[in-house]
């Protein structure tokens, strides 16, 4: 067993560093995202050199990964940094430089500066190392918008994403085996077939559309009826305590729309396979054996039945973090899914790969779990 | 290992004789199998009403251009009746009585402060006070002019839009100035304050004496009434915005009678001036003198007691608003004090310094008769005509069905259009997933090898990342720029293409797995063995004996991903990443609808519907056809 993760783990390397290689590329070719800096006045040249130097915006593409990887504190960048706007008669800090060639000056301060003339401007020369470890030393770089570490702004969204997703899915565990077992049991029953119809629409339904039609009744319409409404925006009220009360009625419903959708897939899996194991023949001897429905339904169906379902959760739990995108979207939650998608908008390639690496982390992992719990809970799978 | 003769191809092979009678009875089976599911017979209809509704609709709906902005359309929704009948009183009586509470210092003074508080830019401050295209349907509320330009800042203030947001998409800032303000009322800042000594400054991002500021400016403006003047100005856009027919009142409500006042001399003068400045040519002078055609129509407009003598001052007025003297022509010109004569001599090239400085003369001139009021009256009047002209089919009395969006689009006939091209985005990018599933699978199962296990490598790194995330880094790099391009005589956007493509290219790994499951078993089966060793070459069992085999999930993996496409396309287009304006699909219908859902709910709703609606159709069908083509029960 021990062997066998190993194993599996080490096949994940080749498939992160694939991941790696083309989320990188995709967000470097994706647009500059210190473009703006151009189009603000206040911001003089050198300051935007400086600025593109400390993310080496300005380095070859192939040596801007490499960077990435391994960090760019021993590499050094040479800025040259504009002193004057037109340099007359070829001088530069009151010393003649013919074009292109590199004098150094020393200057009042006792301090040398290497300078320059180049198309008729006069620019000083500044050696820089890198900041950056890269992530191969544990260093994700800094958020060019935010201006942050990445992981300190993943940090502050992670654990909302987290609670959104482990509440919602508690709700969907908790109802989708309910609703399945109670339908398996009650097959093609009126009960069965009213679930059966409604988990058809809920699943063909777009989860903004489901979470836009809760907005509006449950927040807007309430409140024009006088009942108690639900707030829609962020984790917190604005004037609240920040209480824990508070932050549970924010949760209803980015729960409910993140829950329905999956309850309406989840339920009929269960029910299906629920149904597979009734009509087997060890269920016919447990009930040959006499043993109580309730015993046969709960610990001898549901035990077997239950095989798939953790493959397809366990599979899913990863993409239930990045499914919320919509809803946290709508809810203006703010987690890992509204980070990604303002990151985007940004070109802030640093928290893009982060989050799409961890992502990927996460799904090898949860597979990993996955394929150990099957052989836990099932004796007769072996891994050789 | 399956018998032979329980796979249809077997059986063909043993019996070769009966091949073609055996196949026509399997499609037959098939279909009956594929009706006798209730919910496939469901699904089948639903899609047949949605297709016919998305070919015919374009055909008897009225002809509005969907894709066309109409910023003279306004918005409609079939609801608000009262306030549609408020609307012309708010904006007659009520809005400017609450506003002369108010002098035009006082207000200048709050704009002044709303900057110094940081509240709004002094950009802004100079938007507001240029008068806003919004500010200036108000021209006609009042004859003071202090009262109009108090009016207009306050306007003004009201649609300005929080800086600073954040977000660089713009739907997603929804907050006004007003609203944004609410927030600094004494109690929430002292309840924040109890918190934590800088929660507040935290919260609202500024520093302790500017929320003190704030929170003065709110009492300040609630003391002055100006919430009530915000209420009814919001009252006045809701209203006026949402009825097409209010429109029509609005414009026609006060113009005829500012008519009835007009001394006859002062218009036959300006289109004579008009006439002599080279505005319009001698023959159109004499058409506007005898009465343009178009003047005609007011002849069952003007209310009864207007002076019958006063006609032929509507028709001149009427001729200059059709030969588009305003807004044509003399409205880009500044008054004589205010000219730049270095700009207008560039701006106008073929006119001379004197042909300028005249025009520039004639337009202070009209501006002081007040005529250009009454001509952007009447050219309101006009579109909503054009609107009712155009819409004038048996459906006319439907106008709207589902309402417009925010600049007048109608929703109906977008809803048709960005339709088919959800769907056809749906069909060509399950076409390229089916493609390259079935090539992949059955290379990497057939071939196995090497080329397989890299083949499979792949599949498993692009499952390892969730769909929505590698579609939206995609869209993100590829659908920046956008252009038109056109495409069976109509003009769409190139993102169009891109979002077909990224969808296409991403969703053929599910079927490649099956098909390639499907093949290793197929593979060592009894009649590809039989085939092998009477020599058939590898792309003959492939194609032959092989891929006909995996026929049945191939058509049902192919049904169920056009509904998956579509959903992925609403999710792209709703988050802002799918495809661009002004090319309509469902999905980003439903995204201009994210500023304000309350309000604007027809626009999430319908496409939302019929999302759903069409997913729902192709699950069933795609249900049904799994049953029908099932294998084991086609015996």
């Amino acid at each position: 067993m021990g062997q066998y993760i190993l194993r599996r783990l080490l096949q994940a390397i080749p498939l992160l560093i694939i991941i790696t290689v083309i989320v990188f590329f995709l967000m470097k070719t994706a647009g500059d995202p210190l473009a703006e800096l151009t189009l603000d006045p206040r911001i003089t040249e050198s300051d935007r050199i400086l600025a593109r130097a400390e993310f080496g915006l300005d380095d070859p593409l192939p040596m801007q990964f490499v960077h990435w990887l391994i960090g760019d504190d021993w590499y050094t960048r040479e800025l040259q940094l504009p002193i004057q706007q037109e340099s007359v008669d070829g001088t530069c800090l009151g010393t003649p430089i013919s074009e292109g060639e590199r004098v150094t000056i020393t200057l009042d301060t006792g301090v040398e500066q290497e300078t320059l003339i180049r198309d008729g401007r006069c620019y000083r020369v500044l050696y820089q190392n890198g900041s950056n470890k890269g992530i191969l030393r544990g260093d994700f770089g800094d958020s060019i918008a935010r201006g942050r570490p990445v992981l300190e702004v993943m940090g502050e969204a992670l654990p909302n994403t987290l609670l959104l997703g482990i509440s919602s899915y508690l709700v969907i565990i908790i109802f989708a085996f309910g609703l399945g077992i109670f339908q398996a049991i009650r097959q093609y029953s009126f009960f069965d077939n009213f679930i059966t119809t409604i988990s058809f629409i809920m699943v063909s339904m777009p989860i903004f559309l489901v979470a836009l039609l809760s907005v509006y009744i449950f927040a807007v319409q309430f409140r024009k009826w006088g009942l108690p409404y639900l707030p829609v925006q962020g984790m917190y009220s604005v004037e609240s305590d920040r209480s824990v009360g508070d932050l549970l009625r924010h949760l209803i419903l980015p729960v409910f729309c993140l829950a329905a959708i999956s309850i309406a897939g989840y339920s009929r899996f269960v029910r299906a396979s629920m149904l597979e194991v009734i009509n087997s023949d060890y269920i016919r001897t447990a009930r040959a054996k006499g043993l109580g429905e309730r015993r046969i339904t709960y610990i001898h169906a549901l035990k077997n039945a239950s095989l798939p379902l953790v493959t397809l959760m366990g599979l899913d739990i990863p993409f239930i973090l990045a499914g919320a995108v919509v809803t946290e979207r709508i809810f203006s939650w703010p987690g890992m899914g509204t980070l990604f998608i303002e990151s985007l908008n940004r070109l802030d390639y640093a928290v893009v790969i982060t989050f799409v690496l961890m992502l990927a982390i996460a799904v090898v992992i949860f597979q990993l779990i996955t394929d150990v719990m099957y052989a836990v809970l099932d004796p007769r799978v072996r891994y050789s | 290992m399956t018998d032979v003769s329980t796979t249809p191809k077997g059986i063909a092979l043993l019996s070769t004789e009966t091949k073609h009678t055996k196949a026509e009875s399997m499609s037959r089976i098939i279909l009956r199998r594929f009706f006798k599911h209730r919910m496939a017979v469901i699904g089948t209809v639903i899609m047949t009403g949605i297709v016919l509704f998305l070919i015919g609709g374009a055909f008897v709906y009225p002809e509005i251009e969907g894709n066309t902005p109409d910023p003279t359309a306004p918005f409609v929704a079939p609801t608000l009746e009262s306030l549609y009948n408020d609307a012309p009183v708010l904006a007659e009586t009520e809005i400017p009585s609450l506003v002369s509470l108010i002098s035009y210092d006082q207000a200048l003074a709050l704009l002044d402060e709303a900057v110094q508080y940081q509240m709004i830019t002094e950009r802004d401050r100079d938007a507001v006070l240029a008068g806003t295209e919004n500010a200036n349907r108000f021209d006609l509320a009042t004859d003071d002019a202090e009262l109009l330009k108090t009016l207009k800042i306050f306007e003004g203030l009201r649609l300005i839009r929080v800086q600073y947001v954040g977000i660089t998409n713009p739907n997603f800032a929804s907050d006004t100035f007003w609203i944004s303000l609410q927030r600094f009322n004494a109690d929430n800042i002292a309840r924040l304050r109890a918190q934590g000594p800088d929660r507040a400054a935290q919260e609202f991002g500024v520093t302790d004496e500017i929320i003190d500021a704030r929170v003065a400016y709110l009492a300040e403006i609630e003391s002055l009434g100006v919430n009530e003047i915000m209420d009814a100005l919001d009252a006045y856009a809701i209203a006026e915005s949402r009825f097409e027919v209010t429109q029509v009142t609005l414009t026609t409500e006060g113009v005829f009678e500012r008519i009835a006042e007009l001394d006859p001399a002062i218009v036959q003068g300006l289109v004579e001036k008009s006439a002599q400045l080279g505005l319009i040519t001698a023959e159109q002078q004499q058409t506007i003198l005898n009465g343009v055609e178009s003047a005609t129509k007011y002849n069952d407009q003007v209310p009864a007691d207007f002076p019958i003598e006063q006609m032929q001052v509507l028709t001149w007025v009427e001729g200059l608003r059709f030969y588009e003297i305003w807004t044509g022509n003399l409205d880009r010109f500044l008054a004589p004090d205010k000219i730049n004569l270095d700009t207008a001599r560039t701006t106008f090239p073929e006119l001379s310094d004197e042909q300028i400085m005249a025009r520039s003369a004639f337009r202070a001139e009209f501006q002081d008769t007040k005529v250009h009021h009454i001509i952007t009256r009447l050219n309101k009047i006009a579109a909503a005509d054009a609107k009712v002209e155009a819409s004038s089919s048996f459906l006319a009395r439907f106008r709207h069905v589902m309402g417009t969006d925010q600049v007048g689009r109608d929703l109906f006939i977008r809803m048709i259009y960005g339709g088919q091209i959800s769907l056809m985005i749906g069909i060509t990018s399950v076409a390229i997933s089916i493609s390259l599933g079935t090539i992949v699978g059955l290379i990497a199962g057939y071939f196995g090898g090497w080329i397989g296990a890299l083949l499979m490598r792949i599949v498993e790194a692009l499952l390892a990342i969730p769909a929505l995330i590698l579609l939206l880094l995609l869209s993100n790099s590829l659908s920046r720029s956008s252009s038109t391009i056109t495409l069976l005589g109509r003009e769409l956007s190139t993102t169009v293409i891109v979002i077909v493509l990224i969808i296409g290219l991403l969703g053929w790994m599910g079927l490649s797995r099956i098909v390639r499951s499907l093949v290793l078993s197929l593979k060592e089966q009894e009649f590809v063995v039989a085939a092998r060793t009477l020599g058939a070459s590898d792309a003959r069992i492939i194609f032959k004996h092989i891929l006909p085999n995996c026929i049945a999930p191939i058509v049902v993996s192919a049904t169920l991903g056009v509904g998956g496409a579509i959903i992925t396309e609403a999710y792209l287009s709703f988050l802002g990443f799918g495809v661009q304006e002004p090319t309509a699909t469902w999905g980003n219908i439903l995204n201009r609808a994210q500023g304000d859902i309350a309000r604007y709910w027809w626009m999430w709703l319908f496409p939302g519907i019929f999302i759903t609606l069409t997913v729902l159709s192709i699950n069933f069908i795609g249900d049904g056809l799994r049953d029908a083509l099932d294998p084991r029960s086609l015996r």
